[in-house]
């Protein structure tokens, strides 16, 4: 049985689980998208990143 | 077909059944089915629809050696994208502040400053050279010493710069990289009117914290003062909160953030809100006092505290930016370090190492690609086929110069990286994707 499991709903126990329902299942929709993520141009308009000192890789404007 | 190379897959915290998959390179993210996904890291062929999404998402590829091939490209795609210059400019190295890792040390000693006919020749060179790349917009980010000791040097800047960019159609903005002690809101609101766009203050951690590592010059506390003033404009700029925090301190920041929205400097006032590690640094021109910095993003409590400290700033509601491939100066053709002696530099950590000078205002950039090593991860086969590659493309050029005096050595990140992503994604997929899923609940119990 294909699933999905909200993380953000901590109190939900398993036996809850959400079957998906059968178009799902024809759609080949087991991937859950959640982020298309980003183009060369998006990365770009994100700015340079000064690497100075450690720190985790992230852009520094935008969102 | 296969999965790509550049991509993490991690189980959901409260559904192993379930996986994270994220792509280095895209910073795409979605959940898939550990089943498949384990038929699909033994070359099972995925359904049409599946393989589809996956292409779409860039963790399915032709194979692994085109793979490989197009991060090769990876940093020239994102170079023929761009269309923001970004260039860091040191006005002078005069600072009201004595911070105990600060890596400019000796060289403020000088108080050197730049001269008007150095802003007016940087003003015509950075002109010349946007037009020559093609630039849409300029972004200035003025930085010292304390670039709000030369607030004149500000204003010929921008006066000057912002007609003669808009002559040739591009367009004009700058921020501050400021110890947040001079700010006024008269100041701001005239900064304004000249294209400010935003303030990057500094803040290291509670009052006890930030006045043992940023005090005065005459050691005197600082805290308050930039509090007070941040609390004056905010609401005339934006923002972003930075904090340097050592392996002593980081515990305590989680503090300061409490501290802040008390103040009045909560999530609505402020941008977004980064700590990172103080770095220990060795050279001579540094500050040799200074002995306790991270001299590796690989430490073991790094990546902890990373992690902590993202969990601190989201989950009390502040802003902090997305995990996703960044690039060095270094690597990106349109951006720059103005020295205040006119010297060209790629990084502001290395200003007066005269060795990785490369060029000037009067002649240009000269000889970038060898001084600062580019593309220095692809003659490494351990870069080329390391998952995290997107987000390390080698590392800090800095951080290698000082374990290794030389900056053309990889700062491999893979164990911080290894350590630190699930985590990061965790953060992602709960305080960024937490609405989405809750949709696609709804959705599915909609239709079953």
């Amino acid at each position: 049985m294909l699933r999905v499991w909200n993380i953000n709903r901590r109190d939900i126990p398993p036996a809850a689980l959400i079957p998906i329902t059968r178009r799902f299942i024809m759609e080949n929709t087991t991937l859950h998208i959640l982020d298309e993520g980003m183009s060369p141009q998006e990365i770009a308009a994100a700015t340079v990143c000064c690497k100075l000192g450690p720190k985790i890789v992230t852009t520094t404007e935008g969102n | 077909m296969p999965l790509t190379r550049y991509h993490l897959a991690v189980p959901l915290s409260n559904d192993p059944g379930r996986l994270l998959l994220f792509s280095t390179a895209k910073a795409s993210l979605a959940t898939l089915d550990r089943t498949i996904y384990q038929r699909l890291t033994q070359n099972e062929t995925p359904p049409e629809g599946l393989r589809r999404d996956l292409e779409r998402l860039g963790l399915w590829v032709a194979d692994l050696e085109s793979d490989e091939a197009a991060m090769l490209r990876f940093t020239d795609e994102i170079n023929q994208a761009r269309r923001k210059a970004s260039v860091s400019v040191i006005l002078g190295m005069a600072c009201n502040f004595a911070c105990r890792y600060c890596y400019e040390g000796e060289m403020k000693a000088t108080a050197a400053a730049m001269t008007d006919d150095t802003v007016c020749q940087a003003v015509r060179f950075l002109v010349d050279w946007c037009r020559k790349l093609g630039m849409e917009r300029l972004v200035l980010s003025f930085y010292g010493g304390e670039p709000l000791l030369y607030p004149h040097l500000i204003r010929r800047f921008a006066t000057r710069l912002k007609p003669a960019l808009a002559a040739e159609g591009i367009g004009f903005g700058f921020t501050l990289v400021t110890n947040g002690s001079l700010l006024t809101p008269q100041l701001i609101e005239e900064f304004v009117s000249l294209g400010l766009l935003g303030i990057k203050p500094t803040i290291d951690g509670p009052a006890e914290c930030h006045n043992q590592t940023r005090p005065y010059k005459n050691g005197a506390p600082s805290f308050t003062a930039i509090v007070d003033n941040l609390l004056a404009v905010c609401k005339l700029t934006r923002v972003d909160l930075g904090g340097n925090f050592t392996r002593d301190t980081w515990q305590r920041f989680p503090e300061l953030l409490d501290q802040l929205s008390v103040s009045g400097l909560g999530p609505e006032q402020l941008g977004q809100v980064n700590f990172s590690a103080a770095m220990g640094v060795t050279d001579l021109i540094a500050n040799t006092g200074f002995t306790y910095g991270c001299a590796s993003v690989n430490e073991l409590w790094h990546a902890e505290a990373v992690v902590s400290l993202r969990e601190a700033i989201l989950s009390r509601g502040f802003k902090s930016a997305k995990v996703s491939a960044s690039l060095c100066m270094a690597d990106v053709d349109d951006a720059l370090v103005i020295h205040h002696d006119g010297g060209l530099y790629k990084c502001p950590a290395l200003i007066g190492h005269k060795e990785y000078q490369a060029g000037d205002i009067w002649d240009g950039p000269l000889e970038v690609a060898r001084v600062y090593a580019v593309g220095h991860w692809q003659r490494q086969a351990k870069c080329r086929q390391c998952r995290f590659l997107p987000l390390c493309l080698g590392g800090c050029r800095y951080a290698a110069y000082q374990r290794h005096g030389d900056l053309s050595a990889v700062d491999c990140q893979y164990e911080y990286f290894e350590a630190a992503l699930p985590g990061l994604l965790d953060q992602e997929l709960r305080y960024r994707h937490g609405d989405r899923l809750e949709e696609a609940d709804s959705r599915i119990k909609g239709e079953g």
